[in-house]
């Protein structure tokens, strides 16, 4: 396999999202059109804040804090975990779709038009237990999510028009995780057996899986119909990224990657590449850049050390970049930094 | 003493009241993390019953996100402004401005004469949980009372015939008054739609029995019981009522050509013979009138009403049991012979002819099979009337071929 590393292509000049939360940010999940971006500040101490930002570019408008409700116990977001979250398009405006948990509270999906409080999306006396995972369809007319109702996880649709829940995916004794949808409606997805994990598709009612290995094979991306993952197969530790352009094949892309909090890998808009950030300390104040076939892999250098949670979108026909990373000295929390990175892709 | 003995039951009284709010309240609080709106609901609303109790902060606050959820915005309304009466936060000030800034007060009526469907329908979609449960609240709430009065999304709605768009309002500082400015909206039943829903010509022919019965009454002469085969042709006209049922009336003619089970009798010692004679055999011709009502059950037809016929009928042979003077009365035939004797053969062999004028109830049913035009399908006919002209009962039946207007397309 042939590797072209072209180091520092450019030095960045990011712009530092600030917040008020202490705690690590991470999971930056842009909207669509890049016009919203939405990422998770986590104390670690049994607290996840969520916060919301209207971006304009690589400009900040207003950075707004995602709570799940208003008042009684749940008041305020103190001891709440508020993750994983999902843009939806509701007309002309953005809407987010989250988790949320709390002590001696399931853990459910909300959602919120930033109006309102957050409501949850889906009510205990339609589907009891925890519900996790949202994703959404194409049209954005349906979710997929997992619910452990049944014990282990089993994936779920929700149709926001008739609010109907469908059991899409369900095993005895394996729990299913991260479902994704791509453009023709195939659903990837991961199933937990023993010590390992490995990806699943379900299409036109046809479930089979699409690549296993040793440990885990996790959070799985389409880019068309190519798949990206993480693998820990070398190690427990060890984690790589990897894509699969057909069933039962694999191609390294990148080793000793810096796993994500909770993203799967982020893929370019033109769906050829595929961006990381790498444990090696030598090589984490760089974003890694990798095409999906093997072929060529590059680096991005910033301005920060620890570079991870990597996220692209195109806005405007400029490709923005989001990355969590510690500066250079002086602060003991990742920030979030959004950065153009529209060039490297000319 | 009577003074201190009330005062101290008044304040017992207020102190079982403070008791049962402290206990419903810690209920509201557990049931919340559980997400049981409706027990909250149920529960907030205890609290409110008691008379030497308030609900708190939280109770206000955990009811208003009961009734949220459940989707009465009304309610979240109330509670919501109730809680913040009590501690004027950013959230709650942030929260009922929300909802002022997405809902509108709406008053809906369906008229009980209203038969139609009309669950309430909204143009766009609803995405925000809110909004799903507050338009979910408002369909559950008409389907079972017919009235409606509360917050619904913006939107352009639709219910019955009835289309109305709720709009953004400015909320009066008192809540009481937030009614008054709703879009109200009545549903009046439909039009009644027209009387004759469509209408058609009916048809029918095919092969028809008929006989008579033994007479009941005496006279002079009576005619012999008969029956036998012939035809039955009938055409008419048939509407459809909006009540869901037809009516319809046909003219008939029907005969009897061929007597089933008896040969002509001819005794030339009286001057009855085959070749002197036109008789050729019982028979019978008459015309009627059929009226009634049909109804519809998919392809099949039934049919019930009266009929009438008026006809004239040959028949040989005499019924002596009620012809108590037919020893004395001479009938003239063609060849004018006379019966004036006591002659079985003779009773046997007199023809007579006579007028039947009788009435009485038919019915019948027709399995339609087939399409004729898009307004006329055709199908096979079975016809039953029982009539009598007060002397003695007469009976026919037709089976054949029928036509009816094609129910489906309304002229």
């Amino acid at each position: 396999m042939t590797y072209f590393y072209l180091i520092g292509l450019l030095q960045a000049n990011a712009t530092e999202i600030p917040v008020t939360s202490n705690g690590h940010a991470s999971n930056p999940v842009w909207s669509n059109d890049g016009t919203k971006l939405a990422f998770e500040v986590n104390e670690y101490a049994g607290k996840i804040d969520l916060f919301s930002v209207s971006m304009n570019g690589i400009e900040y408008l207003d950075i707004k804090q995602v709570q799940a409700s208003v008042g009684g116990a749940s008041f305020g977001s103190g001891g709440s975990i508020n993750a994983a979250p999902v843009w939806q398009k509701r007309g002309p405006k953005w809407a987010l779709i989250f988790e949320h948990a709390r002590k001696g509270v399931p853990n459910r999906i909300y959602s919120t038009d930033f109006i309102r409080p957050a409501r949850p999306v889906i009510q205990m006396d339609q589907l009891e237990g925890d519900l996790s995972w949202p994703t959404l369809s194409k049209d954005q007319k349906q979710m997929y999510f997992i619910s452990d109702i049944k014990g282990s996880g089993d994936i779920y649709s929700y149709s926001f028009k008739g609010r109907a829940i469908e059991s899409v995916v369900a095993s005895d004794s394996f729990s299913e995780m991260a479902p994704v949808l791509n453009e023709s409606g195939s659903l990837l997805y991961t199933r937990k057996h023993g010590n390992g994990e490995d990806v699943y598709v379900t299409a036109g009612g046809n479930d089979s899986k699409w690549v296993g290995g040793n440990g885990d094979q996790t959070r799985p991306a389409w880019a068309d119909n190519t798949v990206v993952f993480f693998s820990n197969e070398r190690g427990v530790d060890l984690w790589d990224v990897v894509s699969s352009s057909k069933p039962s094949q694999k191609t390294v892309l990148g080793k000793g990657i810096r796993l994500p909090m909770r993203a799967p890998p982020s893929i370019s808009p033109d769906k050829q590449w595929v961006v990381y950030g790498m444990e090696d300390p030598k090589k984490s104040s760089s974003l890694w850049f990798s095409k999906l076939d093997g072929t060529k892999t590059f680096s991005y250098n910033t301005e920060h050390i620890a570079c991870g949670e990597p996220s692209l979108t195109e806005s405007d026909g400029r490709i923005l970049l989001a990355y969590t990373a510690l500066p250079a000295e002086g602060s003991a929390w990742r920030k979030l930094h959004v950065v153009d990175v529209t060039d490297l892709f000319q | 003493m009577n003074i201190l003995l009330l005062s101290s039951l008044l304040y017992a009284d207020a102190q079982l009241d403070k008791a049962e709010r402290i206990r419903l309240s810690e209920e509201i609080k557990g049931l919340e993390k559980r997400g049981r709106w409706q027990a909250i609901d149920i529960k907030y609303r205890k609290i409110l019953e008691l008379k030497d109790a308030q609900p708190s902060f939280r109770d206000h606050s955990i009811a208003a996100q009961a009734s949220s959820n459940l989707g009465n915005m009304l309610a979240t309304y109330k509670r919501v402004k109730r809680a913040y009466a009590i501690d004027q936060t950013e959230d709650l000030k942030a929260w009922f401005g929300a909802l002022e800034q997405t809902l509108a007060p709406v008053e809906i009526t369906v008229g009980r004469s209203f038969k139609e469907d009309f669950a309430l329908k909204i143009q766009d979609e609803l995405y925000e949980p809110d909004d799903q449960n507050a338009f979910a609240f408002a369909q559950k709430v008409l389907s079972k009372r017919r009235k409606f009065k509360g917050l619904l999304p913006y939107g352009e709605y639709t219910i019955g015939n009835e289309s109305f768009t709720v709009a953004p309002v400015k909320f009066p500082e008192e809540i009481k008054e937030l009614l008054s400015s709703a879009v109200k909206v009545k549903v009046p039943p439909p039009p009644a739609p027209p009387l004759i829903s469509y209408m058609g010509p009916r048809f029918s022919i095919g092969g028809a029995y008929t006989g008579a019965g033994t007479p009941i009454r005496d006279l002079n002469v009576n005619a012999a019981s008969f029956a036998g085969l012939g035809g039955r042709l009938s055409l008419g006209w048939q509407v459809h009522l909006r009540f869901g049922f037809d009516i319809f009336a046909e003219l008939d003619v029907r005969n009897m050509m061929s007597s089933l089970g008896k040969e002509p009798l001819y005794l030339e010692e009286y001057g009855l013979t085959e070749d002197g004679t036109e008789f050729s055999g019982d028979n019978y011709f008459g015309a009627g009138l059929f009226s009634g009502v049909s109804y519809s059950i998919k392809d099949l037809d039934m049919f019930a009403g009266f009929s009438i016929s008026q006809g004239v009928a040959e028949i040989q042979g005499i019924d002596t049991s009620t012809s108590s003077n037919y020893q004395t009365t001479c009938i003239e035939e063609s060849r004018d012979f006379s019966v004036c004797d006591d002659n079985t053969r003779l009773q046997d062999a007199l023809v007579m002819r006579g007028n039947i004028t009788s009435g009485g109830l038919a019915l019948g049913a027709t399995y339609n099979l087939f399409s004729i035009t898009d307004k006329l399908r055709g199908g096979l006919n079975a016809t039953l009337g029982l009539q009598s002209d007060t002397s003695r009962t007469y009976y026919w039946g037709q089976v054949g071929l029928s036509i009816t207007p094609f129910r489906s397309v309304k002229q």
